[in-house]
């Protein structure tokens, strides 16, 4: 059967247009990488692998297994909806925005015992610095993207053949949980 | 509309999504403490690091999609 232009290029449209998406974020994350890749080279190449010792391992720690776990409730959003549970999508995207602001609370702390212990103006304060607050950011952004996909499907957006608004918002915040898992290391345990 | 809810599926998925989490705290554990109790640990380190991020890419945010299409 023949099918009209309109309805061909609608076909087409479904077709491509969600592969042309991911390839789209995926060469955003290849850009963001080369920012983190920066960073954290400066560190390395500016300081070694030496480190403070008055690094706050246990708040590091704590606030890693916090990002991990919010990693898995951004991923249980993705599956709810896909699977066509809009009360999943709404909790587990609830569930994610809360730990990305305990996460960054977190972050506040070490900013504070960084400002004391190891200022801006030393090497490795720099380092820290910049590469929490570079993260931090990342964080921010996500949590308010988090909060507009949340917004949206409360008010019925998304099905489960057409929810890519969750979905490159949740690629996005396991891309910052993938930057932290480079970050962890390079700024704690080396 | 209303949508049916595909509940086996969704287990499925998010039993897998689970697993994958245990790993990753077990790995963020195993991380801490080789960089505590070793002099030299870049090398372990940065194998854990690689671990944490395959598992993260591959199965949170499914990479092989990008050359595969489709859900």
């Amino acid at each position: 059967m023949a099918l009209s232009a309109g309805a061909a290029h609608e076909r087409a449209e479904a077709m491509w247009r969600p592969r042309a998406n991911r390839l789209g974020l995926w060469l955003f994350f290849a850009s963001e990488a080369f920012l983190f890749a920066a960073f954290i080279s400066a560190r390395f190449v500016t300081s070694g692998t030496d480190k403070p010792d008055a690094l706050n391992q246990p708040l590091a720690l704590a606030i890693t297994v916090v990002l991990l776990a919010s990693s898995i409730s951004a991923y249980l959003a993705e599956t709810s909806i896909a699977h066509g549970d809009r009360k999943g999508l709404i909790r587990y995207l609830s569930i994610t925005i809360f730990l990305g602001l305990v996460f960054l609370v977190g972050v506040v702390f070490e900013f504070r015992e960084a400002v004391e212990y190891f200022p801006p103006g030393t090497i490795y304060g720099s380092n820290f610095v910049a590469l929490i607050g570079l993260h931090g950011f990342h964080v921010f952004t996500g949590i308010v993207a988090l909060a507009v996909a949340l917004g949206l499907g409360k008010k019925g957006h998304f099905e489960p053949d057409d929810y890519w608004g969750v979905e490159g918002v949740v690629k996005y915040w396991h891309f910052v949980d993938l930057a932290w898992v480079i970050i962890y290391p390079t700024l704690y345990l080396f | 509309m209303t949508t049916q809810v595909d509940a086996v599926g969704l287990r499925a998925k998010a039993r897998l999504g689970i697993r994958v989490a245990v790993w990753l705290a077990v790995l963020t554990v195993v991380e801490y403490f080789v960089a505590v109790g070793l002099d030299s640990p870049l090398v372990w380190l940065l194998f854990l690091a690689a671990a944490k991020g395959w598992l993260i890419m591959r199965y949170f945010m499914h990479v092989n999609e990008v050359f595969e299409g489709g859900h």
